[in-house]
Parts: structure tokens; sequence; C-alpha cells
């Protein structure tokens, strides 16, 4: 026998889906709930084999109910019922085992309650602890997990290769959650960032899509609610805290603190940054993070000539002189810098070629070199001659 | 040239049709219907004298819906208001104590006539928008007045309300040259008959209230 649990904020509805799934003989009802909220607390409490969910209820309704008990680790199977379109539901089709469409169909029905069994059977023999072993799955990352934000977004998994988004918003929706990890964001800011012009109702079913498309995707990858929900708040789960940005930031807090003098320190930090946050995306909600992580590079490299030129360290001066200049191509301070470190190791053209590369540069923006430029070139010239 | 003349007529028939249809769907939204008949479904096993009355007036809806002549531009107030009734006996019955309905109509208006399906989509918004979303339910107030040369209808709830910005997009649709139903469609054709726009004073948690002004005919 199978236990369930209904929730419909309409009576009528609710004693028909009782009387139908009692005739099948295979369903006690042990529950009846009139809206959402209490049909979490009481699934919690009664932990019923399946809930009948309705999708229009009040305060909360049948899909954010699923999506919370999707996050809980929870048992029990969902079907959605709803006098709505199937196309309206098809895209939460993840969240749940099955729906069925008002008005009830019988045969339909024991379909749908044929399948709960075979689910509820299948959980039974795969797991004899389903919460001890669901609770381990959930610490662990599975081994080789690669979160790459810097340059492209990629999510890898060694051996399973490549995560491959279904659409352009799944990715950006991850990457918003990915960048800020550590803090739940709100559904509607959410929907103000990711879907600035679009309507309130219809931007909700978009992000409840892209959430359901990020967690199958990284079901395949082996990874178990990967988006959890709560409060009407979203985030990623504790295995996806690892990126390449949250690295860069945290090795570029850790030089703060030790002051920024040890250029093997640096060196490290600077190569974890393999390229602009989100290159080649257009995410105007992470200009402030762009911004920021791209003057932090810019700040290393700066502080890493300075470290070599102290220690006429002239040949790594100039490497680090040239990534700096990649990132910024018209920052003079770091033509500056590359003179000096070839005029250091004896490279007398080079330091004249770097010249004319910035009077290039400089000439694009209509602008010329800076006295304190011109007398540091005519410095190292006259050095040349004496 | 014949050919051409046919052409063309076939062509204007079958837009006739394609626009009753949108019109048609506006009025019986698939989901009004299935909740009806699995409302009617639940009561044949429960209580079978309640399922013949909310049978009757399932078809009452239907009938002034399929009858009444959309071409028109005006119809009787009576006739809209009949269809409010069967609409609220229908969703009460849904609903049950979560949805209390009032109304307040002057009964001196009844043989004026108005813009046709303005009443009843309203009301239904407030009930489904406003009152169904709200946990422990409320009460939609209608009240039809005369104010002078035109007739008032306000359709107030205690639901759920909408945030500013909610307000905002749906004045938008309704500017816009949108073929939307309900209250864009309202809209649309209030602004057609007399420039005029509904008027819409909202709060979150506190509800909502509409007010829209119609010219009346006295015939």
């Amino acid at each position: 026998m199978i236990t369930a649990l209904l929730a419909d904020d309409e009576s009528h509805a609710l004693s028909l889906l009782e009387l139908l799934l009692h005739q099948t003989g295979d369903v006690k009802v042990i529950g009846r709930c009139g809206n959402g909220i209490e049909a979490i607390a009481e699934i919690a409490r009664l932990k019923p084999d399946v809930a009948f969910l309705d999708i229009e209820m009040p305060g909360m309704n049948g899909l954010e109910v699923a999506e919370r008990l999707g996050s809980a680790a929870c048992d029990t199977q969902v079907v959605f019922v709803t006098a709505y379109d199937r196309y309206a539901v098809s895209a939460f089709e993840n969240d749940a085992l099955d729906y069925l469409l008002k008005p009830l169909e019988v045969d339909r029905l024991n379909r749908t309650v044929g399948r709960v069994k075979r689910a509820v059977a299948r959980r039974k023999s795969e797991s004899p602890e389903p919460a001890s072993t669901s609770a381990i799955a959930a610490d662990n990352p599975p081994a080789g997990l690669q979160v790459q934000l810097l340059g492209e977004i990629q999510v890898s998994v060694e051996g399973k290769g490549r995560l491959k988004w279904r659409t352009s918003k799944e990715k950006e929706l991850f990457a918003y959650l990915a960048v800020h990890y550590g803090s739940r964001i709100h559904r509607d800011v959410l929907l103000d960032e990711l879907w600035p012009d679009e309507h309130y109702q219809k931007a909700k079913v978009y992000l409840h899509t892209c959430v359901s498309y990020l967690r199958r995707d990284f079901r395949q990858m082996g990874m178990e609610d990967a988006v959890i929900y709560e409060d009407e708040k979203y985030s990623l789960a504790p295995q996806l805290e690892r990126s390449d940005y949250r690295e860069f930031v945290a090795a570029a807090a850790g030089l703060l603190q030790t002051g920024g003098n040890n250029a093997e320190q640096l060196e490290r930090t600077v190569n974890l940054y393999s390229g602009r946050l989100f290159r080649s995306e257009d995410y105007q909600w992470a200009d402030d993070e762009i911004r920021h992580t791209e003057a932090a590079i810019e700040a290393q490299l700066l502080r890493l000539t300075q470290l070599y030129e102290e220690q006429r360290d002239y040949g790594r001066m100039i490497a680090a002189g040239r990534r700096l200049l990649q990132h910024s191509p018209y920052n003079e301070e770091a033509y500056r810098t590359l003179m000096k470190a070839y005029a250091g190791s004896g490279k007398h053209d080079e330091v004249y070629r770097v010249y004319e590369e910035m009077e290039r540069r400089l000439d694009e923006l209509q602008i010329q070199a800076s006295d304190m430029t011109l007398s540091l070139y005519e410095g190292l010239r006259v050095r040349k001659r004496g | 040239m014949r050919i051409r003349t046919q052409l063309a007529m076939k062509r204007l028939a079958k837009e006739a049709t394609a626009s009753e249809m949108a019109f048609l769907q506006s009025q019986i939204k698939p989901h009004f219907l299935y909740n009806a008949l699995g409302t009617i479904m639940s009561l044949c096993y429960t209580d079978g004298p309640r399922a013949g009355e909310l049978l009757a007036v399932l078809s009452k809806y239907l009938r002034i819906i399929f009858h009444e002549d959309h071409k028109e531009e005006s119809v009787l107030l009576y006739k809209e208001i009949e269809l409010v009734r069967a609409y609220v006996d229908i969703e009460k019955e849904r609903f049950g104590n979560r949805l209390a309905v009032e109304m307040d109509v002057d009964e001196r208006l009844m043989s004026f006539k108005v813009m046709p399906l303005t009443i009843q989509p309203l009301v239904e918004n407030a009930i489904r928008h406003g009152v169904a979303k709200k946990l422990s339910g409320g009460r939609v107030l209608l009240s039809v007045q005369r104010r002078g040369s035109e007739v008032e209808i306000v359709v107030e709830d205690n639901g759920v309300g909408m945030a500013e910005r909610q307000v905002r997009e749906l004045m938008d649709t309704a500017g816009g040259e949108s073929d939307g139903v309900g209250f864009a469609n309202i809209a649309k054709r209030l602004a057609h008959l007399n420039g005029s726009r509904p008027l819409i004073e909202s709060a979150p948690d506190v509800g909502t209230r509409i007010t829209v002004r119609l010219p009346i005919k006295d015939d």
C-alpha cells in the first residue's frame, strides 16, 4: 500500500482525488492540506510515499513545494495536478514523477499510481539507508570537479566531460549563483538581474525552468541537488563552493594580509587568473566583480615588476611587465616599467620599440605621453650614450 | 477578377472566424471550464442535486457567451450581471468559504446598455489573481452605480494585491497594441470607446480596486 498526501485549495478537488485513489486499492491517503505551506509541514511529519500537489495554491504553489522538497533530500515522490495546459507543467517535469490534468481521468490516474508504485519499490530496494548515503554524496564533490568562471565559463568533471548548457540563461543563472557563492539570492533579485525586461510571472517561469535544467545537468555529472531553494532564496550546493574565481579572490585577499612582498606568492596568485571574469559574456550585473578582479590583477602584476626590479631580476620583470600590458594596453606605467626592465637587461633597441608601441597606443586615444614618461625615456637614452 | 473577389471573401470570413474564436477563448478559458467540470464531477459522488444545479449554472454561463452577438457594441447591463452571477456561483462552489462576493448594483440601470464583457472579466481577475492567491481567501465587492451620463463600475477585493511593478506592467500591456485578454482587452476597448483608462489602485497584502467608467445608452 502506498501512502499519499494530497494538497489542493479546493475541497471538492481533494475529495474527488481521494475517492478515485481509494478506488485503485493501492493507495492510502494519510493527509489532506489546503495550501502549500501546510503541505511542506505535513510531508515532513507524515513522510508519505507520494504527494499529489495542485499547482495553483495560495501562499506557496505546488511548483514551489516540489522545489523545496527537491532540495530537502526528501523521499516523497511528487505528482502535480493542474487544470492548466500540460505545456505549462512540462517545464517542471524534472521536479516531479508525473502530472495529472483536471478533470481527472481514471485510466490516467491508474497509470500514475503504477508509476508511483514502481518508483517507491525501486527506491526501497536501492537504498536501505537513504538518508546517510545521500548525506555523504552531498558533502563530497565528485573527484576532478572544476568550475571555471575566469575566461570562459566551464564546469567539468574528470571522466564525465564538460557540462553542456541547454540555454544561455541557464549558464547565466549558474554564473550568478557561483560568483555570489556564500550568499542566498532572493528570487526577485534574480528575476530583476537576469530578466529585467520580462514580465514578472513569465520571468518566474523562466527562472524555474533554468533551475530545473541546472539540477538535471548537474545530476548527470553525478551531483544531486546542485541548486538549493529555501525561503524564496537560491544558492549553490556546498559541493560547488570551489571555483577558479573564488580561489583567485581568496588568494588576492591573502596577499593583502601579508603585504604582497613575496614574489612567489604573487606569482602563484597571478597564475590563477586565466582571463577576464565571464570574458565572452555580457553580464551587466557582474560589472563590479569584473572591475575589482581586473584592478586586483593589474596591481599584483605591477607589484611583481617592482619586486623584480628591486631584485634586479630583469628577465622576470620583463615577463610580468608584458603580462601587465596585455591587461592594460593604455597604461603608461606599464610601458615605463617595461622600458626600465629592457634598459636594465641591456636591450636598448627593445626600449625604443616599447616606446614606439606606447606612442602608437596613446595616439589611438589622441593623447601624448606624460612628462614623466618622456623624461624617463630621455634618461634611458642618455644613459645608453654615456 | 471573380476568383480574386472570392479569395478575398474567403479570407475575410476566415479572419472573422479567427477573431470570433479568439473572443470566445478569452471568455471561456479552458482552465475555468476544467475546474468547473472537476468540481461538478466531485459533487456527483457527494451531492448529486447540487451537481445538477451547478450544471444548470454552467450551461447558463455558456449560453450567454455563445449567444451573445460579439459584434454588438453594447449589451443590456442585465445580461452582463447575469453572466457575472453565473460565474460567481461556480467559483464560490469551488473555493467554498474562502470566497465571498457582494454585489451592489443599481437595479434602475439594468435596462441600460453598456460595453459588453467588461464586468465579468474584472470580477474574474479579482477572484483569480486577488482572493484565490490569499491563504485565508477574501471577498470581492462589485458596485455598479450611475454617475451622471456614465455608469461607474468598481471591483474591489481584499486579496493579495499587487506591487508597483505589477501595476505598471498591467498598465503597460493595457496601453500597448496587445491583443491580450482580460484587463488589457477591456482597456483597449475602453480607449477605443471614449478614450478613458481604467483606474487601478492596489497595494500588496491589502487588495486591489479597479474603477471603470462607461457611457450609458438609453434605449
